[in-house]
């Protein structure tokens, strides 16, 4: 596929948004590649589209958690304990996603996560959290590593069925259920996301789905690559409580497209 | 009633809820003790944002 230098630019232009937007909320912005793509090449394959997206969204992590690394925001044992946790849930999404009753899954999901939207950006922290973090007792880290591991399979599960990288899924549960800071939480799921989406990308790699839109992908990654770094900074130059009201809109938005 | 589809279907949902388990239980038998979720609040570097962890 050849493109003009406009198209170039453009691609590029929306690569810079997407990595902004998606770091800033710790996830790798497959929410709104996959309607683009849908929209940009309408006669490309569902399989084309989320394999540019996913590769979008590999190079989108891996460029905002070195970001995050520098700034030293990432709990690197929690994130490597829901590494190994979440890749084989996602991989399971991938061979399970075409044994499930789409259209009903697609419709009870958006429910739930047009919910979720709304509750987080009513309620974007819970009350106290700031003290909850400190006074965790020694020992409360074993039941929340339980639960975490299990809470990532299931992210990485539902992340793989939804077609998208799983961090808006990631990012509420590590706040509100596992309360972490937001900034950490969004800085994690960015590393976690590394990891996830590389062994998509491997897999969409093996079966060939990337030839196709070669070119296109390769715009999107510098642009995202590009973007990655100031939604990096930006982040941490705001509240947490914007940073979880932003993920809210990216969580309504999914649901939206869900429903309709 | 395609009893194979069911089975795939309950036995994918299930599995990740196992596994999670058992990498949790490896980590813990590893010794992670230092897995603390989340980390305390003082131990988050000055970089991120004073509302958010200002002791």
């Amino acid at each position: 596929m050849t493109l003009s230098l406009a198209d170039s630019l453009g691609l590029i232009g929306l690569g810079f948004i997407v990595g902004a937007y998606g770091t800033m909320i710790g996830a790798g912005g497959g929410f709104l590649l996959v309607p683009a793509l849908l929209i940009l090449y309408p006669t490309q394959s569902p399989a084309d589209v989320t394999a540019v997206s996913l590769a979008v969204v590999f190079a989108n992590a891996y460029s905002g958690a070195w970001s995050y690394a520098r700034m030293g925001r990432i709990d690197y044992p929690a994130g490597l304990l829901f590494v190994v946790a979440g890749v084989p849930g996602a991989v399971i999404g991938t061979r399970l996603v075409m044994l499930m009753p789409r259209e009903s899954f697609e419709f009870w999901f958006g429910v739930l996560l047009l919910l979720l939207g709304v509750f987080l950006a009513w309620r974007p922290v819970r009350t106290g959290t700031k003290e909850a973090s400190l006074a965790i007792q020694p020992g409360e880290w074993r039941d929340r590593s339980l639960v975490g591991a299990i809470g990532s399979a299931y992210v990485g599960l539902f992340g793989s069925l939804l077609g998208i990288g799983g961090g808006i899924l990631h990012v509420p549960f590590l706040i509100r259920v596992l309360r972490f800071p937001p900034h950490v939480a969004t800085a994690t799921s960015h590393f976690v996301l590394a990891f996830v989406s590389f062994a998509g990308v491997v897999s969409h790699l093996v079966a060939g789905d990337l030839t196709t839109l070669l070119a296109p992908t390769a715009f999107l990654s510098l642009g995202v690559m590009l973007g990655a770094p100031m939604g990096a900074t930006f982040s941490s130059m705001v509240p947490g409580t914007l940073l979880v009201r932003l993920l809210a809109a990216a969580i309504i938005v999914v649901a939206v497209r869900l429903l309709w | 009633m395609n009893w194979k589809l069911a089975l795939y279907v309950i036995g994918g949902l299930a599995f990740p809820g196992l596994w999670g388990w058992l990498t949790a239980r490896a980590f813990l038998w590893l010794g992670a003790h230092r897995l603390r979720l989340p980390r305390a609040a003082h131990e988050v570097p000055e970089s991120t944002h004073p509302l958010d962890y200002q002791i």
